[in-house]
């Protein structure tokens, strides 16, 4: 599988609001990460899986030292236990760091995934990025 | 379902790798479009063949993985083979646990090492 993982800073065009930005993809999974303010968004877009999910899992350890951290999902089209494995595992680094993860899921199979396992009154949910990044 | 029953039966047949799961996820969905399913019945079908498509890989089965979908009259099952009850088990997410809240009807058919997913007709 064609991975890709790049790095790049762009201050003069996107001023303060977006410092920067790094990304990793692969042929399913796109996954982008911006500051905002003093919030790192992690935004992840396609599917989550077996093949995916280490990906996302080097990524999310890479920022886990990061405060304010904001993984959106809003963007993902599937999710499997895999996938909820490596989003539960970086919640629980955060949590144990004291830094909080919030996490962006609208209705759609991750939501779907969540509440059928339960995770979803673990978590801290937001409807959107801006919701996330206000509140958390 | 017996065979005699089966209008359409749809077989995918792939090596057992995680790179091949979004075909398969693709193909079941396709194929539960044939059958009239619903889409939040393919969604929770894509779901459950992927966590059980997983399982066999995480196994370590290295041979060919066989997706089934057989649509009838009187309802669409799907199949994923080869799986054990020891594939379905894992650490503090079972896969096993997984597809049967999605689908309490699903069984384990250790004699063809399938798990079987009956869906009666116009689901979702």
């Amino acid at each position: 599988m064609d991975t890709r993982i790049g790095v790049s800073t762009m201050p003069g065009i996107l001023g303060t609001r977006l410092a920067s930005t790094m990304h990793a993809m692969t042929d399913l999974l796109k996954v982008d990460v911006a500051t905002q303010g003093e919030r790192t968004v992690i935004s992840a877009t396609g599917e989550i899986d077996l093949s995916t999910a280490p990906m996302l899992e080097t990524l999310l350890d890479e920022m886990s030292g990061v405060d304010g951290m904001v993984l959106d999902l809003s963007g993902v089209t599937f999710i499997d236990s895999t996938g909820l494995r490596v989003i539960l595992g970086a919640d629980t680094k955060a949590g144990e760091s004291g830094r909080g993860l919030a996490i962006v899921a609208t209705d759609g199979p991750v939501m779907r995934l969540f509440e059928l396992t339960g995770v979803d009154v673990r978590l801290s949910l937001f409807e959107s990025v801006a919701a996330a990044t206000t509140d958390a | 379902m017996r065979d005699e029953d089966i209008v359409d039966r749809l077989q995918l047949d792939v090596p057992a790798t995680p790179s091949l799961l979004a075909t398969i996820r693709l193909f079941v969905a396709s194929a539960a479009r044939t059958a009239d399913l619903g889409e939040d019945t393919i969604g929770d079908l894509k779901l459950a063949v992927s966590e059980a498509a997983s399982a066999i890989i995480t196994s370590g089965h290295h041979g060919t993985l066989t997706v089934v979908v057989a649509i009838g009259p009187a309802g669409t099952s799907v199949e994923v083979s080869p799986l054990s009850s020891e594939d379905l088990t894992g650490d503090h997410l079972h896969p096993g646990d997984i597809v049967r809240a999605l689908f309490p009807a699903a069984t384990l058919d250790m004699d063809r090492s399938a798990l079987v997913i009956p869906l009666a007709s116009g689901s979702g």
